[in-house]
């Protein structure tokens, strides 16, 4: 097998095993589930965009809600008062967002590591506040959103209605992750996602090597942006509602403990957050602040354990397995070579 | 060796508040030859290194480079146009292996000062041309047996010498080596020479900063000495040998 085709062999195993942690949630099929599974992978598209962002680039924002939100307020308010279409609504919303994050991406240029996430505090706490005391934007109420707008697709008679409870808000949240998880991957392997490792590791040498780490860092507010524009989105059709504590400083606090947790830097990160949320958050039998308790232990025993993260943690295992059966495969063959000789 | 200058400095300076780092440096490099630069701790030496490679901006005085005037060209691009440097410290992409910092250095494309730089970097993978190219340094340079280890786990030797193999995936024209042989073991140094000279017969024209004074008088055609931010020689190494002001100033023989 040639180099580049085991590369899309590679890649294409990537990018589609998260689908197999839908399995279970499919075959159970129950509304609960659903539910748990669209905010498991809400939570893992917040993972994913502070995984470019942070885990590519290095530049640790806790501004990433604050940037869904505005997202999910221009859409919102678009669509209510002004009866913008759905779809011209997301890309301004969307689009809002990028703006916002190329602003924080030009402060990244000149505060560096802790003022620059001192900076991005302060950006989402500037943005909770203006929703919070907005009339328009329903103050700590909010907005409610009206998911009867999402459309039914029809494919071939088979029909995919995205407003339904159970299954269809979920494909809908499902694919949407799957396309970003993807770009995630890809951007791993382009010349441009390497750049934003390089400039993470070392700024000055990578810009020795003819890269521009300003551009660098601009690309990955953008592209986190619209990562988290699209999880603000996806978080307040599936509640029907949006408030300004979707994007408090403690959802972004924890949107960060489940990367850490997850592991920083790797593309299967967002996904294994996602299912830390589901188990942790939702489906653990211990109620309200206890939850908070419960990751918190979490993540003691993580990063004490594994510092790089449960994927850190797996790639770990996985290089000493197969350490250990080069290993035995050596040690056969001397034996087998070994009794060879004896015969 | 007579050719055209590749790099022309004039009268270049650089003062950090009072103090003055470089001092009326006139110089000229010529296509494909080895100068030493030589100098005590603090003669300006490194600062020289970071005005040509435009990680410092003069303070006065004209850099050209193959006739062009680029005291305004910022160091990304310079190091685009093959202006190209390696740091007296060995620095290193610490989460990558030794193929991926190799290809980080040879991936974006030479345009890459244009369109914000965005050109370009949306390719999926490694291009032929690239791997071939990736492939045959790391053996030039001895490193085929580290190309899937950690950088970070890495002997400071090899660390060094993939700089400078890093540095070649940019394809330089005039390379800058900061000390390469500092904390390196002798026979480390012996192959490093070897690299060097054959850097320079591949057309490179390549300013070795050393304060390893026989390895500099080895393999270099001619050698620029500084003290105290000014050039006070530059000459082949015969010459400078004999020079007055070098033997007071640096090598500190009566």
């Amino acid at each position: 097998m040639t180099a580049s085709g085991r590369l899309r062999g590679r890649l294409q195993v990537e990018i589609f095993w998260p689908l197999l942690l839908a399995v279970p949630v499919v075959a159970s099929g129950t509304l609960q589930h659903y539910q748990w599974a669209v905010n498991g992978v809400i939570w893992g598209l917040w993972a994913l965009s502070l995984n470019i962002v942070w885990g590519y680039a290095g530049q640790l924002s806790v501004a990433q809600l604050a940037l869904g939100g505005v997202a999910g307020y221009t859409t919102t308010l678009l669509i209510s008062l002004h009866d913008v279409n759905l779809v011209l609504a997301v890309l301004a919303g969307v689009g809002t967002a990028v703006l916002c994050s190329l602003l924080l991406g030009l402060a990244s240029l000149r505060l560096h590591g802790f003022y620059f996430t001192i900076l991005s505090v302060s950006f989402a706490a500037v943005f909770v506040t203006l929703v919070t005391n907005s009339d328009t934007a329903g103050r700590t109420a909010g907005l409610l959103v009206d998911r009867g707008r999402l459309p039914v697709v029809d494919i071939g008679g088979l029909r995919w209605d995205l407003d339904s409870g159970s299954g269809g808000f979920f494909a809908l949240a499902l694919v949407v992750f799957m396309a970003m998880h993807a770009l995630a991957v890809l951007l791993r392997e382009c010349p441009a996602g390497r750049a934003m490792f390089a400039v993470r590791d070392d700024e000055a040498l990578a810009s020795s090597l003819g890269i521009r780490g300003a551009t660098i860092k601009i690309l990955s507010f953008a592209l986190s942006a619209v990562v988290a524009s699209v999880a603000g989105i996806l978080q307040i059709y599936s509640f029907r509602l949006i408030v300004p504590e979707f994007f408090s400083f403690h959802e972004a606090l924890l949107s960060l403990l489940l990367l850490v947790v997850a592991g920083l830097g790797y593309t299967y990160a967002p996904a294994i957050g996602a299912v830390v949320y589901v188990v942790l958050y939702q489906a653990a039998p211990v109620e309200g602040e206890w939850r908070v308790g419960l990751l918190g232990v979490f993540v003691i025993l993580i990063v004490l354990f594994f510092p790089d993260g449960i994927a850190g943690g797996i790639r770990l295992l996985a290089r000493r397995a197969s350490s250990l059966v080069g290993r035995a495969a050596r040690w056969s063959g001397r034996s087998t070579a070994r009794s060879d000789y004896a015969e | 060796m007579q050719s055209e200058p590749l790099l022309e400095l004039h009268e270049i300076n650089r003062r950090y508040g009072g103090v003055v780092a470089v001092k009326d440096v006139t110089l000229d490099l010529r296509t494909g030859e080895i100068c030493g630069l030589l100098g005590p701790n603090g003669a300006g030496k490194t600062t020289l290194v970071n005005l040509i490679s435009g990680f410092t901006t003069p303070s006065s005085g004209r850099i050209r480079y193959r006739g062009k005037d680029i005291g305004r060209v910022g160091h990304t691009t310079r190091s685009r146009m093959g202006l190209v440097r390696t740091f007296q410290h060995a620095r290193s992409f610490a989460t990558m292996t030794v193929r991926e910092s190799m290809s980080v250095a040879g991936t974006v494309p030479a345009d890459h000062h244009r369109w914000f730089g965005l050109r370009g970097l949306t390719s999926i993978g490694t291009s032929d041309r690239t791997a071939h190219d990736l492939e045959s340094l790391l053996e030039r340079f001895g490193l085929t047996g580290w190309r899937d280890h950690p950088v970070a786990s890495l002997p400071y030797g090899v660390k060094k010498t993939l700089g400078i193999a890093m540095a070649m995936m940019m394809e330089p024209q005039l390379l800058m080596l900061d000390e390469p042989a500092a904390g390196l073991n002798t026979s480390e140094t012996t192959r490093l020479q070897g690299l060097v000279e054959d850097i320079r017969d591949l057309g490179v024209t390549v300013i070795v900063i050393e304060h390893n004074v026989p390895f500099i008088l080895e393999i270099c055609d001619r050698v620029a000495v500084m003290d105290n931010g000014e050039l006070i020689a530059h000459a082949p190494p015969d010459e400078v040998m004999r020079d007055e002001r070098v033997i007071g100033a640096y090598l500190g023989a009566a």
